[in-house]
């Protein structure tokens, strides 16, 4: 088997633990837990007040940006990483680059700051 | 056990998730369940990379599509109104044409996929070099401009977020 495979095997491996342990003692709960059901208990936790609507209300839009703005920088670290492997390889130049790129998020950034939409309200 | 066998198994088990996962995520009534078996779905095709020997795809796979992806479609989900049923019967009204197409599409897929002799197509191991090597040397500029895309899109949001908020204010 190579070595490769092998490590990979080790994380499909640590999935089906884990699977396998939370079915086991989720199992184990529902089998000794007594369970008695009233339409208190059932009810959606709301910090002790009574519930008003449903649990699926539709989100104010301005959390769209909050979205967005990982996704964003979750598309940055896909750039970052590449360019961290060979970042001796490629030196200043890499440097720039990469200076260049993050500059021009910045800029969005900042952008998304002073329209205030950072802002959690 | 030979690797090959196991390799064979591990397959099996992902193919099945994935079939399994698409199918509850068009079956499955409740949106937000089926949008997290779509996440469920990305994340056995990230094993699938991972089986071919695509780590840097399979680790992008899990970042973007696992990640940002599923979280742009759910807070797509909560922006939605909840009486929208009616497109769920709209869908569901066209299985026997869905199933037509289907085995018609799965014809050719098959014929071409059974034409690998080979079946390990890729190298194993880190492609992450030659990639970089690739992107920071040959593509630099669509990779500067791509950070200009991403610009927009969060200019975009904002532009449109933000006049909604005033509308509602």
């Amino acid at each position: 088997m190579p070595d490769y495979n092998l490590s990979y095997f080790y994380v499909f491996a640590f999935f089906v633990a884990a699977a396998i342990f939370i079915t086991l003692l989720l199992g184990l709960a529902r089998l000794i837990a007594p369970r008695k059901v009233t339409v208190e208990k059932a009810r959606t936790y709301e910090s002790g007040e009574e519930p008003v609507g449903q649990a699926w209300s539709r989100y104010p839009t301005h959390f769209y940006v909050f979205a967005l703005l990982f996704v964003v920088f979750d598309v940055e670290v896909i750039f970052l990483f590449p360019w961290a492997v060979l970042f001796r390889t490629l030196g200043w130049y890499g440097l720039v680059e990469m200076v260049i790129f993050i500059a021009i998020l910045v800029v969005g950034l900042y952008y998304a700051w002073r329209k205030k939409a950072l802002n959690w309200y | 056990m030979t690797f090959d066998f196991l390799e064979m198994v591990l397959f099996a088990i992902l193919a099945i998730a994935i079939v399994g996962a698409g199918a509850a995520v068009v079956l499955v009534g409740r949106i937000t369940s089926a949008a997290l078996f779509m996440a469920f779905t990305f994340l056995c095709m990230a094993g699938m990379f991972l089986l071919l020997g695509a780590e840097t795809i399979a680790a992008f796979q899990v970042l973007i599509y696992v990640g940002a992806i599923t979280v742009l479609i759910l807070y797509g989900v909560m922006f939605t109104p909840q009486g929208s049923r009616d497109y769920g019967l709209f869908f569901q009204k066209q299985t026997p044409w869905a199933i037509v197409f289907v085995a018609f599409l799965a014809v050719p897929v098959m014929v071409f996929a059974s034409s690998f002799q080979d079946g390990r197509p890729l190298a194993r191991g880190g492609d992450l070099v030659p990639l970089a090597t690739s992107l920071f040397g040959d593509f630099a500029y669509p990779f500067e401009v791509a950070s200009v895309l991403l610009l927009a899109a969060l200019v975009g949001a904002i532009v449109l977020v933000k006049r909604d908020d005033e509308e509602i204010r």
